[in-house]
């Protein structure tokens, strides 16, 4: 078959065996599968289309690789002169949060190379977050009053009005928080408003875009030409979220995309297929990972047993009506969810045996939607994932950016109850501090089983019984409890910062 | 094998297989490297490697470069089994690290090949059913692959862009998340 001493071409790559492919594939990771490698020739996008196993686990998060080493160069230095209490924060964070979220839009970034930054919007913010540069934090405040999008509207003025009024009722909370981050120093202070302002403005731009995008697509498919490109450009370009923050990172960027984008700039002249969609992706940053998401639930046709990934309601919802056999949920990246989604969502998959998000960072509560009262609690996600799915081993919700420090009202008297859970055996519930020792003492009442159990990052409330909650646990290997959250915490922090 | 004492070790290091190469070059190996290939172990537990294994898909080039990867990575098999009953826990991790990074080393030196001889090489150990040696090779394919277009792929691969305009024009439609 394979002669000796061939010249190259006598190499019919498109032709490996089906196994020797699925090893390729199973080696690049959907990412790759999905966006570059199934689009090579019949072959293998043939395998990478009609290929339903490869698909039964999806994964679509990025390998860490990459990004810690934008990260790492990015971060390092800053790090270490902060030494604040923050930065191991972002520790905390590899991989989850920031993460990857620079991989995604970095990726898009790619073809905007020539000035058209709008892409990079995100990327800027996340870089912004660990760039602990004087100019930035000025920058994105300004952004921050920057009328966006409705949501991100609501929340930014919802924030500076607390900051205002200091005595706002339920959300004296928050002004602790905001007043800690202007104690410590600039860049903290930018930190939680910015986030729920990109945020809220990707996720609107995601669902508004996303059907523009998908108009476009069926509309323009054929006929792309750079004209309309440009005129995508040009739309998202006078968006003031993208002009604001363009001007705010140019150098930063550019170093890490360096690297990348050399190998790109030749490809667009070859292959120009799709750029129209990409710029609008660019600007409105979801609708790339949604199409990637999409079509890999497509493709797994049903047979579909785990999910990992970026996603948000929709992408679940969609998710959910075609993998009846889901056992593996990981939600990576900043989901917004919505309780009602959520528990709609949930009942469809009975066989859930791993469940973990990330959520959304939020100071006030987990989603940003504005009839979201500020009551509800991320033990709810935990109450409607344990009556949908008995066989529930694992259980995470976590911040995609820690939120211990946001002492909040107590949980108001909701009702709290579960079935009880004999399989599941680790819980880890962080970020959220409206937990009540009821809840706690419920769920290891209830998780028989349980071998870890970790609720640390939950603020401390004196009246806690810990003692109780203590000597219930004994049978739990793994356990971490609150630690006593005390005010010296603070004023050490800010001691350290001046 | 791999629960046999050292009296069978011997045995099984003392006899020899012929391996035959497409270009009839014979290739004497141990019985131990020869059964890193599941296609080579099938025959020997048949019963039908007498007179040696005639291999009509693999050159006596690649014949080699396999049988290297093969004796090298019995020999660090054999060195671990070997190590574990002879060393105390600590001393075994620190053999085994030692063995496994020179593994590594091994392994990146063996992979700077050409793509035909890459290509060659991962045709014959998916012939010979070699699953070290499928995964490293394959793995390098995939290392290679990341983060190049469609285009640069073809080029590298010489693989010819068969898509018909169909397909082309269909593929633009579902895939917005082409970015090149």
């Amino acid at each position: 078959m394979a002669a000796s001493s061939t010249p190259p071409p006598a190499s019919d790559w498109a032709a490996l065996p089906r196994n020797v492919l699925w090893s390729i594939f199973t080696e690049l990771g959907h990412h790759e599968v999905l966006s570059v490698a199934g689009l090579a020739c019949t072959a293998w996008r043939r395998l990478a289309r009609d290929e339903p196993d490869l698909w039964r686990r999806i994964d679509l998060t990025v390998p860490e690789k990459e990004e810690d080493d934008d990260e790492e160069e990015e971060v390092s230095d800053d790090e270490e002169q902060e030494g604040n209490i923050f930065s191991s924060f972002d520790d905390d964070d590899d991989g989850y949060g920031y993460g990857r979220r620079i991989y995604w839009q970095k990726t898009p970034a790619k073809v905007a190379d020539d000035g058209d930054l709008i892409s990079d919007d995100d990327e800027i913010s996340m870089l912004d977050l660990f760039n602990d540069t004087a100019e930035d934090a000025p920058i994105c405040q300004e952004k921050n009053n920057t009328p966006v999008e409705d949501d991100s509207d609501d929340t930014v003025q919802e924030k500076d009005g607390t900051a205002e009024d200091d005595h706002d009722g339920g959300d004296v909370v928050v002004n602790e928080s905001l007043h800690l981050f202007d104690d410590t120093d600039d860049d903290m202070e930018e930190t939680p408003a910015k986030q729920d302002g990109d945020d809220t403005a990707d996720d609107d731009d995601g669902d508004d875009t996303a059907d523009d995008d998908d108009d476009t697509a069926e509309d323009g498919g054929e006929n792309l030409s750079d004209g309309e490109e440009e005129s995508m450009c040009g739309l998202f370009d006078g968006a003031p979220i993208d002009s604001e923050k363009t001007p705010a990172t140019d150098e930063g960027t550019m170093d890490s995309d360096d690297d990348e984008d050399g190998t790109v700039d030749d490809e667009d002249d070859d292959s120009p297929v799709c750029q129209e969609e990409t710029l609008a992706e660019d600007c409105s940053d979801s609708p790339a990972w949604k199409a990637m998401a999409i079509a890999a639930i497509d493709r797994s046709a049903g047979q579909c047993e785990a999910f990992w990934g970026h996603a948000d309601d929709e992408v679940l919802l969609y998710l959910a009506d075609r993998a009846p056999s889901m056992k593996s949920l990981r939600l990576t990246y900043h989901y917004d969810v919505s309780s009602e989604v959520f528990t709609e969502l949930i009942m469809k998959f009975p066989l859930l045996e791993e469940l973990e998000l990330v959520l959304k960072y939020d100071t006030y509560n987990y989603s940003t939607k504005p009839a979201q009262s500020s009551t509800n609690s991320w033990v709810e996600l935990f109450q409607s994932a344990c009556k949908a799915c008995s066989h529930l081993h694992h259980f995470t919700v976590r911040s995609a950016r820690s939120g211990r420090y946001y002492p909040r009202g107590p949980w108001s008297a909701k009702l709290f109850s579960i079935p009880v859970m004999r399989g599941l055996h680790s819980f880890e519930l962080s970020g959220d501090s409206s937990f009540t020792i009821d809840v706690a003492t419920q769920i290891v009442d209830n998780c028989p089983n349980l071998k870890s159990l970790n609720i640390s990052d939950l603020l401390y409330e004196e009246k806690w019984e810990l003692q109780l909650l203590n000597n219930k646990c004994y049978r739990i290997k793994d356990l971490k409890l609150p630690a006593k959250f005390y005010e010296p915490d603070i004023d050490y922090s800010d001691d350290d910062m001046s | 094998m791999a629960s046999a004492g050292s009296g069978d070790e011997k045995a099984a290091a003392a006899a020899m297989i012929t391996l035959i190469s497409s270009d009839n070059e014979k290739f004497e190996v141990t019985e131990a490297t020869a059964t890193l290939s599941q296609t080579i172990r099938h025959m020997i537990e048949d019963g039908c490697t007498d007179g040696g294994v005639p291999l009509p898909n693999v050159t006596s080039k690649i014949l080699a470069r396999v049988i290297e990867y093969c004796k090298k990575h019995a020999t660090a098999a054999a060195g671990e089994e070997g190590s574990s009953s002879s060393f105390s826990d600590a001393a075994f991790l620190e053999v085994d690290r030692a063995f496994l990074e020179e593994l590594e080393e091994f392994d990146d030196a063996f992979l700077e090949v050409d793509r035909a001889t890459l290509f060659d090489l991962i045709l014959a150990a998916n012939y010979l059913d070699i699953k070290g040696l499928l995964n490293l090779t394959c793995q390098k394919v995939a290392d290679s692959v990341k983060g190049k277009t469609p285009e640069q792929i073809r080029e590298m691969y010489n693989i010819v862009n068969d898509l018909t305009p169909e397909e082309e024009a269909e593929i633009r439609r579902e895939t917005q998340w082409a970015f090149e």
